[in-house]
């Protein structure tokens, strides 16, 4: 410590901190629940992320280097929060045993043939930015089992590799494929059932 | 015999196979043996040529899915007042700077 940064000054640069947290709060706290929102699909979780994101900010002020605007600083401190819940969850060792053993056991038939085929889908461009849509897609996604979500949202929406996958999760090369299999399967078929199946597409 | 990634696998590959594959597909390049098989095996099947439509259909969904933020106008698009306080008062129960 030295002579300047007394118990005074000390308070008084923490003041000053934590009014510039309420000042980027203020600024920027909607943009990044957008972004948060727009990366998870469970409301109070952004809401989780953003003020964890903002207590980091506060907590990391020094390092913030003045090369970039604010807003991009806190965006990056964001990300690497959403990746770091993904990767919490996709390492949770919670999950029942057996889930990811025989993967697609539940698709296919003794045969190796499909149980139920994919059925033919009308795909509009503009259906993805259809309100209607995204909670049916937020909805599979939730029902998806946890530690394969984690591990599909972190390659599909995160755009992690397989290498920054399988380092990051300390997870074997097999381990990550059947989970990103499964979650394709286990995606494809509820987008098909609760989406497709009741858009009157022809066969 | 059809050992995994010999000639006569990739010839006589099935569905189930093929699956996994065309989803690898998407994360990292296939060998030679098993895009040859996997090629085969679409010729005739129509249900894993809509597998692989579908799931890389799926894979521009979720980027769009991503970026929702730039263009959303819906009930998402701020923090409700409930949450604002509670972050606010996080940052003042915050520790700032510690080391």
């Amino acid at each position: 410590m030295t002579a300047d940064r007394s118990p005074q000054a000390e308070e008084t640069a923490s003041f000053r901190s934590r009014e510039a947290a309420n000042s980027w709060l203020e600024e920027h706290g909607d943009a990044l629940f957008r972004y948060a929102r727009s990366r998870v699909s469970r409301r109070e979780l952004a809401e989780d992320l953003v003020q964890d994101t903002f207590v980091a900010a506060l907590q990391s002020r020094d390092q913030y280097q003045g090369g970039s605007s604010v807003r991009t600083w806190l965006i990056a401190i964001l990300r690497h929060k959403i990746i770091d819940h993904h990767r919490r969850v996709a390492s949770g060792r919670a999950e029942p045993a057996g889930l990811l053993e025989g993967s697609s056991g539940d698709f296919f038939a003794d045969d190796d043939h499909w149980k139920r085929p994919p059925a033919s889908w009308k795909t509009p461009d503009d259906i993805v930015e259809d309100g209607e849509f995204r909670e049916v897609l937020d909805g599979c996604l939730n029902r998806m089992p946890r530690a394969i979500a984690a591990v599909f949202l972190l390659r599909e929406m995160e755009g992690l590799d397989t290498e920054a996958l399988r380092q990051r999760l300390d997870i074997s090369e097999g381990n990550l494929r059947v989970r990103l299999h499964r979650a394709r399967l286990l995606l494809r078929e509820c987008l098909q059932n609760r989406w497709f199946a009741t858009t009157g597409d022809t066969p | 015999m059809s050992r995994r990634g010999g000639l006569l696998w990739a010839l006589t590959l099935r569905c189930r196979t093929a699956s996994e594959l065309l989803s690898r597909e998407l994360d990292e390049p296939l060998n030679k043996m098993e895009w040859l098989g996997v090629r085969g095996h679409l010729i005739s099947c129509r249900s894993c040529r809509r597998f692989r439509r579908q799931i890389q259909w799926i894979r521009k969904a979720i980027r769009i899915r991503g970026e929702s933020h730039t263009y959303s106008k819906t009930k998402d698009a701020a923090l409700t007042e409930e949450a604002r306080r509670r972050i606010a008062r996080a940052i003042q129960d915050a520790e700032p700077d510690s080391k």
